[in-house]
């Protein structure tokens, strides 16, 4: 017997495990069916809500604990919440939020989100102004609140267009409270950062190192807004793409950046309130830091 | 009073065994756990920071005795809101109180750790060339680097108990994994600077001993590290 007569038998071998059509299924049910399948233990986590007691061992008088039911019920968002209701669901579960703004609910939100962004970046403002004082002191607040509405409402059109075109099912209201639930979100964390950027304020001496802070600590905040924008979206029906959304998140921050060159000074001093010479900021970020390196 | 000096021993062991389902239960009780954990940090961290500066002088040992504890709790303070706020944000079911807790329960344990060295770091201490000696840069080089090497060695075993927690508390590991990352970034963040700012611990030998340096505001962390590159690079 040759090779190729064997290639040949085993061809028209009707039990060959492949050629499963040749097979008849109801012995291979049986078959199945006599084959005792190994049972796995299911994976269990670490007891938490059975294990109610611990008994530490060291004492001589057994300390009892009760171990807290870890799994919590999901957050609910009153329908008429307040203003720290709206904060914690921004903060615990946005998807609550976002929620609230797909009942078209987003009219009473909206206005609550914007005075939570007002009053957060006013605060950081003053933190930023801190820095040269004077005239900063009323004029880094306003043109950090200023620029960054001017921005969203430069970037607006654009998430609703891109918004649609990725195939969310939205309205133009709809999407501006999530914007402004985005940019509210980083202006609480914003706020959380305000200790930080305190401290920083009264040791760095530098504009350059001062900006680097901001910049690094705004850019923390701002990922976490545009989390929330992102995940907004996908929670309204029917999106499929989620470039376009990345493009607007890149489009938005370019934009906010642009803006902190186009308004500035916002750390430093300078005698006039606005600077009239044209910059991308790129440019103007260089020039800082080439400064820097010259003074030093 | 018996009691309670029972009660904070107990909650030291239960701290150094670090079970993540007893430490969960520490964050239903945090008042009374905060306390208790401020209280051994202080300790821990008192201790230890008087053998940073003992080499340098008794005084400078007093200093840092106060100073390393102030250091630790600054950080903790000061990042207490973004570290709440990043807990919250990136999935774990505990309010801005708990997530201090389990910042201030893993400084607590790096402390104890190092509270622990004390004894050890002493008797190298015993055994160095003391100031004013020929060899004298030579042991302040090598006071350095055992510190260096016994914080990190104490931060990397609490950091270790802290992911635990977390992740027994997220029942997640991937988040607990992200929370500790950013915890830890932004308490590096910030405690790099203010050890700036409280400097020195250490004791330059050529220095004189005091408890802030004449500046301790100007300039920070940061721009010393970027100036020391600045000058090795260009």
């Amino acid at each position: 017997m040759t090779t190729d007569d064997i290639h040949t038998l085993e061809s028209n071998n009707p039990l060959k495990d492949n050629d499963v059509t040749l097979v008849d299924t109801t012995e291979k049910e049986s078959m199945r069916m006599e084959t005792p399948k190994p049972e796995k233990e299911p994976y269990h986590l670490p007891k938490k809500d059975n294990d109610t007691t611990l008994v530490d061992t060291t004492e001589k008088e057994s300390i009892r604990m009760e171990i807290p039911k870890l799994e919590k019920e999901p957050y609910h968002l009153p329908e008429s919440a307040s203003t720290m209701q709206l904060v914690d669901a921004l903060l615990k579960s946005p998807e609550s939020v976002i929620n609230q703004i797909k009942a078209g609910q987003s009219k009473k939100t909206f206005f609550i989100l914007l005075g939570v962004f007002v009053f957060c970046h006013v605060i950081y403002g003053l933190i930023v102004g801190s820095f040269s004082g004077d005239v900063q002191w009323y004029a880094a607040p306003i043109k950090i609140v200023g620029g960054t509405i001017l921005s969203a409402l430069l970037c607006y059109p654009s998430l609703y267009i891109f918004g649609c075109l990725s195939g969310a099912n939205i309205t133009p209201g709809q999407i501006l409270s999530l914007l402004a639930g985005g940019l509210t979100l980083t202006s609480i964390l914003l706020l959380g950062f305000a200790p930080v950027a305190f401290i920083f304020t009264f040791s760095i001496k530098t504009i350059a190192f001062m900006g680097v802070i901001h910049t690094l600590i705004w850019a923390v905040s701002i990922y976490f807004g545009l989390r929330y924008i992102v995940m907004g979206l996908t929670r309204m029906d029917g999106r499929k793409d989620n470039n376009l959304i990345t493009t607007w998140c890149v489009i938005l921050i370019l934009t906010m950046l642009q803006m902190t060159t186009t308004l500035r000074p916002i750390i430093g001093e300078s005698d006039t309130l606005l600077t009239h010479e044209k910059r991308f900021f790129v440019e103007h970020w260089l020039n800082v830091l080439d400064n820097e390196m010259k003074v030093k | 009073m018996t009691d309670y000096f029972k009660q904070l021993w107990a909650d030291l062991v239960q701290l150094c065994r670090a079970e993540p389902h007893v430490l969960a239960t520490w964050l239903d009780k945090d008042k009374e756990k905060i306390q208790s954990c401020l209280i051994w940090l202080i300790l821990g961290s008192s201790l230890y920071g008087a053998s940073i500066g003992l080499w340098r002088a008794p005084l400078q040992s007093f200093y840092v005795a106060i100073k390393f504890p102030l250091l630790i709790i600054l950080t903790t303070l000061g990042n207490a809101i973004i570290n709440g706020m990043l807990a919250q944000l990136l999935g774990a079911k505990i309010s801005f109180r708990q997530s201090f807790l389990a910042v201030i329960m893993s400084f607590t344990l790096i402390a104890i750790i190092l509270g622990a060295f004390t004894p050890l770091a002493l008797f190298l201490l015993h055994n160095l060339p003391p100031m004013g000696t020929a060899a004298a840069s030579q042991a302040h080089a090598l006071v350095l680097i055992l510190h260096v090497i016994l914080i990190a060695f104490a931060g990397i075993i609490a950091n270790i108990h802290l992911f635990n927690l977390l992740e027994y508390i997220c029942t997640n590991h991937l988040k607990a994994k992200q929370i500790l990352l950013t915890w830890l970034g932004v308490n590096m963040f910030l405690g790099c600077q203010l050890s700036w700012n409280l400097r020195p611990f250490f004791g330059t030998p050529h220095l004189e001993v005091r408890f802030l340096r004449d500046d301790p505001f100007n300039g920070s962390f940061y721009e010393a590290v970027f100036h020391i590159l600045k000058r090795l690079l260009f």
